[in-house]
């Protein structure tokens, strides 16, 4: 019964959903729309969940002051500072004038330091981490472009080849160059992408099958005993 | 003294796994009320506000001079800009004469969006209102989840069939008009091969046009259309008021969406540079409602020939007592040799789902692998970290991962605390993932799921900090880098396989087993497609071909 419920709700509601991919009829869009609706609610709900778990994880590691524990300290305060403003400042725009009630001001000033918290904080270290790609980058690059074999020599030659035919280095040492560039991503690149892309959607159509099917049961547990 | 150590040890861990109980059940009373909430019709989320609040004003402006009127009109608060749920504001006009109990007609007219709007306040010129003549203006605000197909047939979204049009208040002033229109062949039906979804909707010149390029007999003349469904009262729909240009064939043909099935009757309108539209044509379409979408047959089809393909080999591999040969995956070997280098350095395994939603189908590969990893990893009795960077699926892994240890015969080796919610955003996610390999130092990083630009940077941090990493995706741009930056890389299908790869079980090898016989199909099909495409590609093999894949587009 412990698995039998979860794997009748599973199988029920993914093969309504595959039904509806193919019928268009109102009824069956009606009633994916409210089970569409019903997951976007869990997920909001989830958010919750994940706000507990950052402080079920943090709080005891600054209690016991674990190594690094003043990190989780600003995390928290961060977290909180940004969850106030935001709640109390809300999504829109507030104007204030000389009859605004303390209410209205505090909303007006929430969102500004919202704003300015989001713009003069948030975006500057999101663009940042970002910024890191163009390191790792260049390290990983010259990790997989060591020539140790014929594999990694191919794939060497091929990728000069093709950095030298997107610049204009390229057509000015030959002026096949781009063409040549665009021959390898065209042809040889995209044969290689489509095989990948047309095995992965087959392998996602087999899992979804599986999973729906109830085939796959290793989330649901007890397989074992 | 020994028996006593034990019993209150005993007590302890049962007092602690009862408070985990009570925190865990405490945790999912949100879950619970969402769900409540969900079902309740009660406390449904409140409809979309089309119109501003309060009694919505349209103020008009007239110039005399230049004969410009301007329509200054409120934005809806879900409008562009805020939830951008309304996608159009349409001005409609009617004539008034003399009689002022006579019926208004409101038509369409050449409007242009002024360069006065504001982010509070839209503004429209009617450029096309003369002197001497009374009007009464109307907007009409759009709301719907769909986008125009007009020239991109088949670009059609789900119409929001909820609340379609409002009416804001009427204003007069006035203005003045002349006719125009020309002998034109108006022809509206239900779009090819679609499910119900769509018309086509065509205007052409009479003897202007015949299919010839460059014969533009509808050059300099711009159109627009109201809709009507059944009995209703003819309104703008979305794509409809746009002014419809002439294509370079000198035709006007373009899909248009429909709410659902039913009779439509379209009314199409040409548009004069100064003066009233006149109507071209009222066409009338019946949209019968299909219960098979004949462009989804291929999907169909392959989806059948899996799961045909799945019981076949499972009752066969069942009946003949026969195994299923997989061959090696490199990747899926190394991972049960990290987990136990892990153990033996006496450091954790680090396991990422990939950072996209529950439904994607990475990450419900990607959870199934979590819960055979977290069986092995209770088995060797290390410790699991798990950052995930959606909510729901942190809550999911927690259960895995508990299942995968309980399952190992280890359920008190869990730690809840170590499924961890990072953040939302992704280079936030990113950063405290970071953290944690740099921080926490486990011996083995395990990637697998759908991941986009973050998959260098938790690679090559996971390099700085020598562990063995193993990635797998579908994601084609991020597969250079995880080759790059890991030890092993599972190329795209390989991550679906890992699942039944481990367990070695036939009902969960029968699928792969499908897979690679749909494989091999798709393959022949492929090539007798190119073959003809080369050598016939006018042929009716080569149309069918076409037409059953649905590319010919």
């Amino acid at each position: 019964m412990r698995t039998a419920i979860p794997m009748a709700v599973t199988f029920f509601l993914g093969i309504f959903m595959i039904l509806e991919f193919f019928i268009p009829a109102g009824s069956v869009r009606t009633a994916v729309s409210l089970f569409q609706e019903w997951g976007l609610v869990l997920a909001s709900a989830a958010f919750v969940l994940g706000a507990i778990n950052v402080i079920q994880v943090n709080i005891p590691k600054i209690r016991r002051r674990e190594p690094d524990w003043e990190y989780k300290v600003v995390l928290l305060i961060a977290a909180l500072a940004m969850a106030f403003v935001g709640l109390l400042g809300g999504r829109e725009k507030h104007t204030t004038s000389v009859d605004s009630t303390l209410f209205e001001l505090s909303q007006a000033y929430s969102r500004e330091a919202f704003e300015f918290l989001y713009l003069h904080v948030f975006a500057p270290a999101n663009s940042t981490m970002f910024s890191l790609l163009a390191f790792f980058i260049a390290s990983a690059a010259f990790r997989a472009f060591r020539a140790r074999n014929l594999e990694a020599s191919l794939m060497l030659i091929t990728a000069v080849v093709v950095m030298l035919g997107v610049i204009p280095v390229g057509e000015w040492l030959w002026s096949g160059m781009p063409e040549l560039t665009d021959w390898i991503l065209n042809y040889a690149n995209n044969a290689g992408r489509r095989a990948i892309l047309v095995g992965a959607a087959l392998g996602g159509v087999a899992t979804g099958l599986r999973v729906i099917l109830g085939l796959e049961r290793s989330h649901l547990g007890g397989e074992r005993h | 003294m020994r028996d006593c150590t034990r019993l209150r040890g005993t007590k302890t861990i049962k007092s602690s796994r009862s408070a985990d109980r009570v925190i865990g059940l405490l945790s999912r009373a949100p879950l619970l009320m969402s769900c409540i909430i969900s079902v309740l019709p009660g406390c449904r989320p409140p409809q979309v506000e089309l119109a501003p609040p309060g009694v919505p004003r349209v103020e008009v402006e007239v110039q005399d001079d230049s004969e410009r009127v301007f329509l200054h009109v409120p934005r809806s608060p879900d409008g562009l800009g805020e939830r951008q749920l309304v996608v159009d504001y349409v001005p409609l006009r009617a004539r008034l004469h003399a009689s002022a109990d006579e019926d208004l007609e409101y038509r369409p007219f050449l409007f242009e969006p002024s360069p006065k709007s504001t982010a509070q306040t839209l503004v429209f010129e009617d450029r096309s209102a003369v002197s001497g003549v009374r009007y009464r203006y109307v907007v009409a605000a759009l709301a719907s989840k769909e986008r125009m197909g007009f020239d991109r047939p088949g670009a059609l979204a789900v119409f929001s069939e909820a609340s379609p049009v409002l009416v804001f208040n009427e204003i007069e002033t006035e203005a003045a008009s002349k006719n125009r229109s020309s002998d034109l062949q108006v022809e509206v039906q239900e779009a090819p091969g679609g499910a119900g979804e769509a018309v086509v909707l065509s205007i052409r010149e009479e003897g202007a046009y015949d299919g010839v390029p460059g014969a533009d007999g509808l050059s300099g003349s711009r159109f627009s259309a109201l809709r009507a469904r059944g009995d209703g009262p003819y309104l703008p729909f979305p794509g409809g008021l746009t002014p419809l240009q002439p294509n370079r064939a000198g035709c006007i043909e373009g899909t248009l969406a429909v709410p659902g099935p039913g009779q439509y009757r379209y009314r199409v309108y040409v548009l004069p540079d100064h003066g009233e539209a006149a109507v071209v044509a009222t066409v009338r379409v019946d949209v019968a409602e299909r219960f098979f979408n004949p462009k989804r047959l291929a999907v169909f089809t392959v989806l059948l020939l899996i799961a045909g393909f799945t019981l076949f080999f499972f009752v066969r591999t069942r009946s003949h007592k026969r195994s299923i040969f997989i061959r090696r995956i490199p990747g899926v070997d190394a991972i049960e040799e990290a987990i136990g280098r892990a153990t033996e350095m006496g450091k954790p395994v680090l396991y990422v789902p990939g950072i996209e939603e529950i439904q994607n189908i990475q990450t419900i590969a990607s959870l199934l692998i979590l819960g055979r990893v977290a069986e092995t990893v209770a088995g060797y009795d290390s410790e699991l970290l798990v950052s995930c960077r959606i909510p729901l699926v942190a809550t999911v892994s927690e259960e895995v991962v508990r299942q995968g240890f309980f399952d190992a015969g280890r359920p008190e080796s869990h730690r809840p605390h170590n499924i961890r919610w990072i953040s939302s955003e992704q280079f936030a996610f990113v950063a405290g993932t970071a953290g944690i390999i740099l921080r926490e130092q486990p011996a083995t990083n395990i990637y697998l799921g759908r991941f986009f630009a973050e998959s260098l940077l938790l690679g090559e941090t996971g390099y700085v900090n020598r562990s063995i990493q193993i990635a797998g995706t579908a994601a084609i741009p991020q597969l250079p880098f995880f080759i790059a930056s890991c030890d092993y890389t599972l190329i795209g299908e390989e991550l679906f396989a890992v699942s039944a790869y481990l367990t070695r079980e036939p009902r969960l090898l029968s699928s792969l087993k499908a897979a690679d016989f749909v494989k091999a199909a798709a393959l022949v099909l492929l090539l007798l497609g190119s073959l003809l495409s080369c050598f016939d590609p006018q042929g009716p093999l080569t149309q069918a071909v076409l037409e059953f894949l649905n590319v010919r587009d």
